[in-house]
């Protein structure tokens, strides 16, 4: 099967050597990547318009890849530098104070309520698109600065130190941010997903 | 004993197996005997568990239209 593009460089290192290092096929870019890509840059940027921009800037750079670093990471280093200088240069940035997802605890640190456990076992939920729709929803309602760590790492599964170097940010505060995204999330899902009460 | 608070700050790391061996067997402890965090940290697994499953909104026609176009110009680029 035909390679996307080829690399110019005769590849000189074990490491460009590697397999992961060579572009793909045409279809594995086509059935794979490139809607990776739109949903990546979709759900930072929370419509569509701006996710069709920023794909169209990330393909156009495809010629570009050198092989220097495994295709997937590149491309995802790529997505999300167009997709933060596409925010930046709309200065849609946040203003308002983050949501604090540990006010739910009184002072002695128990919880101000009884927590009910969810009613669907997750693989039931994985198959609907109801639970779908409600999870992108939650998503895109998270402030802008969890969102950007919570898709990266757990949408798109990445890594913690690949994180940390696409937005620039210490472990710590992807940590923080990862921990505090999720805690939020739950905290939105939960009216919908728990037991009910007889 | 922890609080429930302070379980729930330490969920991350639990969560991941890397609280030091200590402060797990703190975690531990207090889920044995606290109903409402036993559902807390099942609830927080289950939403990574969801968000690892989203298939994403599919590539709108006239954008699959596009990317056929670019990719079909770096293939003659390259010949």
């Amino acid at each position: 099967m035909e390679e996307l593009i080829r690399v110019r460089s005769t590849p000189n290192s074990t490491e460009e050597q590697d397999p992961a290092h060579r572009p793909p096929t045409q279809e594995k870019l086509f059935d794979d990547y490139a809607p990776r890509v739109y949903h990546l840059a979709h759900r930072l940027l929370g419509n569509a318009t701006d996710a069709e921009d920023v794909f169209l800037q990330v393909i156009r750079k495809l010629p570009t890849f050198r092989g220097k670093a495994a295709f997937s990471t590149w491309l995802y280093r790529v997505a999300v530098n167009a997709t933060l200088a596409s925010r930046h240069k709309r200065a849609l940035r946040e203003v308002a104070p983050l949501p604090e997802p540990l006010e739910d605890f009184h002072e002695d640190g128990h919880h101000r309520a009884p927590v009910r456990r969810w009613m669907n076992r997750p693989n039931h939920l994985a198959l609907d698109r109801d639970a779908h729709q409600l999870m992108e929803k939650a998503i895109a309602g998270l402030p802008e600065s969890y969102r950007d760590v919570y898709v990266l790492a757990d949408v798109e599964g990445l890594p913690n130190p690949e994180v940390t170097e696409m937005l620039g940010l210490s472990v710590a505060a992807v940590k923080s941010r990862l921990h505090r995204a999720r805690l939020l999330l739950r905290k939105t899902l939960a009216p919908y997903f728990e037991e009910q009460t007889a | 004993m922890i609080t429930c608070r302070e379980l729930a700050e330490q969920l991350l790391d639990f969560a991941a197996g890397q609280l030091p061996l200590g402060q797990q067997e703190h975690v531990e402890q207090h889920l044995r005997s606290c109903s409402s965090c036993a559902a807390y940290l099942e609830s927080y697994q289950m939403t990574i568990h969801l968000s690892r499953q989203l298939p994403g909104p599919p590539l709108p026609p006239n954008l699959a239209r596009q990317l056929r176009a670019l990719l079909m110009s770096f293939d003659d680029q390259t010949r």
